[in-house]
């Protein structure tokens, strides 16, 4: 088993730029996207994989708030009290919804390695994360991820390339762990 | 070994329990209105599918999680149908559900004048996902792992599909499966406003969505809480009702857009083509296809597309439906719901139709059953979804034949 784990403290910047091809997205792209990003193509330096390679990947559940901060901002700076729909969606940033929604690292991430295989999308879990990969339907080696976006904005991320079999009898099988301590050891 | 479903417990817009459901989708009622739980004043879309108990919306207080409330719910009701943890030994029962974002009861935290970030957690107007399932899955005694699944659209197929596949490797005893997932919050409203793929019809709501129909412009969202039993059928009691036979189950990524499907389809195609491997069969025995229909403008030829290449011109004779006419789009829990759709056709041997399509898409002419349920024989049927994202999934259920 190849792995790779990152961990960035919230006031260092994540090098990830060398790395991503399609700069365009990079507007949608939240801090656990760059660390992603960068920790795949760092695990994947010097393979060929194919196209199909089964990709599962777990995102913690979220502490960090970042994505409606601007939003609070605007509204505080403007002196406005109490929700307001209208002037909620004037202040929303047009891409804040990308940074919301839980599958959009994995998304970025295949869309950077062109991945079009079996993949699944998990909360938290680092036993959802492993049952995924050892029920991989296809032969060969599987593609694992986990990030976690801290309340700080410090971020971890790991990646691993293995073959199913090496996650039989994990110890975090059957647990509530996060998925990234699967990549912590 | 058959993995099959045995019962279901539903809350959605179609009723409060699973019965209740069928019935609706039966009579073709809309269950599609103008939003009742939160305040929609300066929203341009206001209208959803929410769950409904005897045609009315059910209303919930502000700071109320719908999504969970309402799982709860139906998982009361699978376990009285179903006798599960009665059943199976809380070691050998496991809890899969598709979802969506977190719910964030951002109305009250505006109004409380809390400081940024530090009161979200902290006042209990912020819901996360995993945390608020644990006390769900200790509740009724889910041992074996609480599991929830987050890829959009595709969430709840995607927890539908382990499921299957740890079922089928002895991985896990017993599976409640399905998704929970209520749009009908202004995160959600606020996200999906901003997107730009809601219906600008300007149709009253029971009609602004429109699978794939020439003059479709968007989708309607909606919330249900759907949960349903897969089990062994060696396992089944001889009381038991086994409604259906899942068979296959494939997936794929379009590696290509986060908004819109990758117009060939040639992705899907791959996740339809694994799914009838899994199942063993061949594209001519699928009966009909329970399509993902958001009713978005892109959605139906990018879904036709992919089905194209597996299915040839044959495509345009097979019988398809969506529900999202009837009820919306719950985004996390929307394949959970669609499964009622699925059951009905292989227990009634018919398909339904699909509420608000009249006129066919150049681009998209599937055969879509409109007015009347079409009765034809019914063996296999194969539901897709996709994703905001990529994701695209197919599912193979098969009639139970003992």
């Amino acid at each position: 088993m190849k792995t790779v784990y990152l961990r960035y403290s919230s006031e260092e910047e994540i090098p990830a730029g060398p790395c991503i091809r399609k700069r365009k997205l990079v507007k949608y792209y939240t801090r656990e996207t760059l660390a992603a990003v960068l920790a795949a193509a760092t695990l994947l330096d010097g393979e060929s994989i194919p196209a199909q390679t089964p990709f599962y990947y777990a995102s913690a559940d979220v502490e960090n708030f970042d994505c409606f901060r601007e939003v609070f901002e605007k509204f505080s700076g403007a002196g406005i009290r109490g929700f307001d729909a209208e002037r909620y969606l004037a202040f929303a940033p047009p891409t804040s919804q990308f940074k919301i929604m839980r599958n959009m690292v994995p998304c970025f991430v295949s869309i950077e390695n062109a991945l079009t295989g079996d993949n699944n999308v998990i909360v938290d879990s680092a036993s959802a994360l492993l049952y995924a990969a050892l029920t991989a339907p296809s032969p060969g080696r599987v593609l694992l991820g986990a990030g976690f976006l801290h309340a700080d904005d410090s971020v971890e991320v790991g990646f691993a390339l293995a073959e199913p079999g090496e996650f039989a009898g994990h110890p975090l099988l059957g647990t509530d762990a996060p998925a990234i301590e699967i990549f912590k050891a | 070994m058959a993995v099959v479903i045995t019962g279901f417990g539903a809350r959605s817009p179609l009723g409060c329990s699973y019965e209740e459901s069928l019935d609706t989708l039966r009579a073709g009622t809309p269950c599609v209105g103008d939003i009742r739980n939160i305040d929609t004043r300066g929203y341009q879309y206001t209208a959803a599918g929410e769950i409904r108990r005897d045609g009315e919306v059910v209303r919930t207080p502000r700071g109320v999680d719908r999504k969970t409330f309402f799982l709860d719910q139906a998982l009361e009701e699978l376990s009285a149908k179903t006798g599960f943890t009665r059943r199976y030994r809380p070691d050998e029962l496991m809890l899969n559900i598709g979802s969506g974002v977190d719910y964030f009861d951002i109305e009250s935290y505006f109004d409380s004048g809390a400081s940024f970030p530090d009161g979200i957690l902290r006042d209990g107007s912020y819901h996360q996902l995993a945390a608020d399932m644990r006390p769900l899955a200790a509740k009724w005694h889910f041992d074996a792992g609480c599991h929830l699944f987050a890829s959009a659209c595709t969430a709840s197929a995607q927890a539908i599909g382990l499921s299957w596949r740890l079922l089928r490797r002895g991985l896990a005893g017993a599976v409640v499966s399905g998704g929970a997932d209520s749009m009908i919050s202004h995160p959600a409203f606020l996200g999906f406003s901003v997107l730009g793929a809601l219906s600008a019809s300007s149709e009253p709501a029971p009609v602004k969505c429109r699978p794939c129909d020439l003059h479709s412009s968007g989708t309607v969202l909606g919330e249900a809480s759907v949960a349903m039993m897969m089990e062994d059928s060696a396992r089944v009691g001889d009381g038991q009702e086994i409604l259906a036979e899942m068979v296959g189950y494939g997936c794929s990524m379009d590696a290509w857009s986060v908004t819109d499907p990758e117009p060939s389809g040639a992705a899907a195609a791959e996740a339809v083509r694994a799914a009838l491997d899994e199942a063993g069969i061949t594209p001519e025995q699928i009966d009909c296809i329970h399509l993902h229909g958001t009713g978005t403008v892109k959605c139906a030829p990018a879904e036709y597309n992919g089905l194209h290449r597996i299915f040839g011109d044959r495509l345009k004779d097979i019988p398809a439906y969506s529900m999202k006419g009837q009820v919306g789009h719950m985004i996390g829990s929307c394949t959970a719901v669609e499964m009622l759709g699925v059951v009905y056709s292989l227990q009634h041997q018919a398909v339904l139709p699909t509420l608000n399509f009249r006129t066919p898409h150049p681009d998209a002419p599937f055969r879509m059953v409109r007015d009347t349920p079409l009765h034809l024989p019914v063996r296999y049927i194969l539901k897709m979804n996709s994703a905001f994202g990529g994701h695209n999934t197919a599912l193979i259920f098969k009639k139970w034949e003992r």
